[in-house]
């Protein structure tokens, strides 16, 4: 195996090392370029803010100015929602239902 | 004609067309000359699918002269929520980007079993895109009318199916319910729904939305013919990895046995607030006539609506993450905008939703070792004015799209058997959630059989 590898041409070998990234790149679609949220506001003081531009730009989510105030207020009301479950105190061992059944 | 298909049940049409009193062509004939009077009103169908239901028709009439046996639900007109994959036409699932698909090459589960026991589709209804709504409001459809006041919203996002059975376009309809979509309809529209035990009903070939929510069911404008519907659809199915596999369990010889020996309590905190008096109007009626004097708690019903408020933005987003970035423009911005804030929320808060999700399971579990079943209303109001997007709720202003489903959720969240029935308050009708344990829906659709029979739960007729 290890003659094998040595054997790989180097242009190959980087090739199969950069296999994950490109895959990951290449979502959602070949051509698709990510999209490069523009600034919705002047700079705010609000993190949210910031987050929802910096999340845009990581999951490649197009992001137009005018969508941002929306986004931003749903947002708000997932994150308060999603606190008030997490707040809940369960023990440590208290098992996820991720395959769900009645 | 023996009976008018346009006013009859599903039942009544399939006795007379066993009998003979009615052909089955007879009924299809009324049922699409209805649909193409009422519903530029309505506005419930995207698709018709008339010549194959005059095809489906004529072969149960034939199959009557040559003697064979017929369906349980021979000759019955009904058409599924537009999520539904029907033969040659593309599974819109209420959105503009669908209607590229392909068509599909099969009729989904449901439908082939519902044409199996006689049943004949007439077409394809409205709802909201992709499922994410409580209005039955569509932005490239336009939306689905409330029959009783054509100004006011279905509720969805099954509007269509509470539209076209409510309207009398059809007697029975299928439809989804991921966190009220079946019940909300019902209730708006005046109608009984059930929304069976998750993993009950095959969802093979429909159009998902949130995997672990999501469900399948009738609506009807009686129990009968939501028992009749239910019986024909039970079974496992390998193509649905959630569908359980456990036998038929009939329910329609059951209606009769009436409520005697059932215990049943009235949902108290959570379900006592946040609503206008109507909704609590209509829970009182019907605990009332059924002599439920108890009161019960459903723990933290509140924190289950969040939870299942945030399992569905998330694995919402997930399912269409790739649509959003690709094709943004063509959502309706209310869900795009949903969808997108989805997309970003933390899994470490996701995961937070489903270990409560199991805990709150086991707890309300808990509950039906005392009791049969527990009442609760189906929407906090009647049916808002299409169009609007906020209401007051206990003080304070909310959106209508997101929270006409505040008293579904907490119980679709944990699968439970829900029978949605119908109070025919003035000037608009309001529904009463009748809750089960897991695989009871015959104790559910026992207590709504009951209360028709009664009359405190009856299917309104709307103005004509």
């Amino acid at each position: 195996m290890a003659r094998t590898r040595k054997r790989r041409p180097k242009a190959k070998a980087a090739r199969a090392k950069a296999a994950p990234r490109t895959r990951a790149r290449k979502t959602p679609r070949a051509g698709h370029k990510a999209a490069k949220p523009k600034s919705s506001t002047a700079p705010s003081s609000d993190p949210l803010d910031g987050f929802i531009e910096a999340a845009a730009r990581l999951l490649a989510l197009p992001l137009e100015p005018q969508w941002h105030a929306a986004v931003k207020a749903n947002l708000e009301v997932n994150l308060r929602l999603a606190a008030f479950v997490a707040e809940f105190a369960l023990p440590d061992e208290a098992e996820p239902a991720p395959v769900f059944t009645a | 004609m023996a009976i008018d298909p346009t006013t009859a049940s599903a039942a009544e049409i399939a006795r007379a067309v066993n009998d003979g009193a009615l052909s089955a062509v007879e009924v299809i004939e009324q049922a699409l000359l209805t649909i193409r009077m009422r519903d530029p009103v309505l506005n419930c169908f995207t698709a018709v699918t008339a010549q194959r239901a005059g095809a489906r028709a004529r072969a149960i009439d034939q199959d009557r002269s040559n003697n064979k046996r017929l369906g349980p639900l021979a000759g019955v007109p009904f058409a599924v929520k537009n999520l539904f994959d029907v033969e040659g036409l593309a599974t819109l699932a209420g959105s503009k980007i669908n209607r590229t698909r392909a068509p599909a090459t099969r009729d989904a589960a449901l439908i082939e079993r519902l044409e199996s026991a006689g049943a004949i589709l007439v077409g394809a209804l409205n709802m909201g895109e992709y499922a994410y709504d409580f209005t039955g409001e569509n932005i490239h459809a336009g939306p689905s009318r409330n029959p009783h006041d054509v100004s006011r919203m279905t509720g969805g996002s099954s509007g269509g199916s509470g539209g076209a059975v409510a309207g009398r376009l059809v007697p029975l309809a299928l439809a989804s319910d991921t966190n009220g979509s079946i019940r909300v309809p019902a209730s708006l529209c005046g109608l009984f729904g059930l929304k069976p035990t998750y993993g009950r009903l095959t969802r093979a070939r429909t159009f998902p939305f949130v995997a672990s929510l999501d469900h399948l069911g009738p609506l009807a404008r009686t129990t009968e013919d939501l028992a009749l519907a239910y019986d024909a659809m039970q079974g496992p199915d390998p193509e649905d990895p959630a569908c359980a596999i456990r036998p038929t369990e009939p329910v329609a010889p059951l209606l009769g046995r009436g409520i005697e020996g059932l215990t049943i309590a009235v949902a108290g905190g959570y379900f006592r607030a946040g609503a206008g008096p109507e909704a609590f109007v209509a829970v009182d009626r019907v605990a009332a006539a059924l002599g439920a004097n108890q009161d019960i708690e459903i723990p933290e019903a509140a924190r289950a609506r969040a939870a299942a408020y945030v399992i569905t933005a998330t694995e919402g987003a997930a399912l269409h993450l790739d649509r959003l970035r690709t094709q943004a423009h063509d959502f309706d911005s209310a869900v795009r905008d949903r969808l997108i804030a989805g997309a970003m929320v933390p899994a470490a808060l996701v995961a937070k939703a489903q270990i409560f999700r199991r805990w709150y399971r086991a707890r309300v579990l808990e509950l039906f070792e005392r009791v049969d079943a527990i009442l609760a209303p189906a929407t906090p109001c009647t049916a808002p004015a299409i169009g609007q997007t906020t209401f007051w709720l206990d003080g304070k202003e909310l959106p209508v799209r997101a929270n006409l489903g505040i008293y579904t959720q907490p119980i679709s969240f944990i699968g439970l058997p829900v029978v949605a029935v119908p109070i025919g308050l003035a000037p608009l009708p309001i529904g009463v959630q009748i809750i089960a344990a897991p695989w009871r829906e015959d104790v559910a659709l026992r207590i709504a059989y009951a209360l028709e029979r009664m009359g405190i739960a009856v299917a309104p007729t709307p103005p004509t």
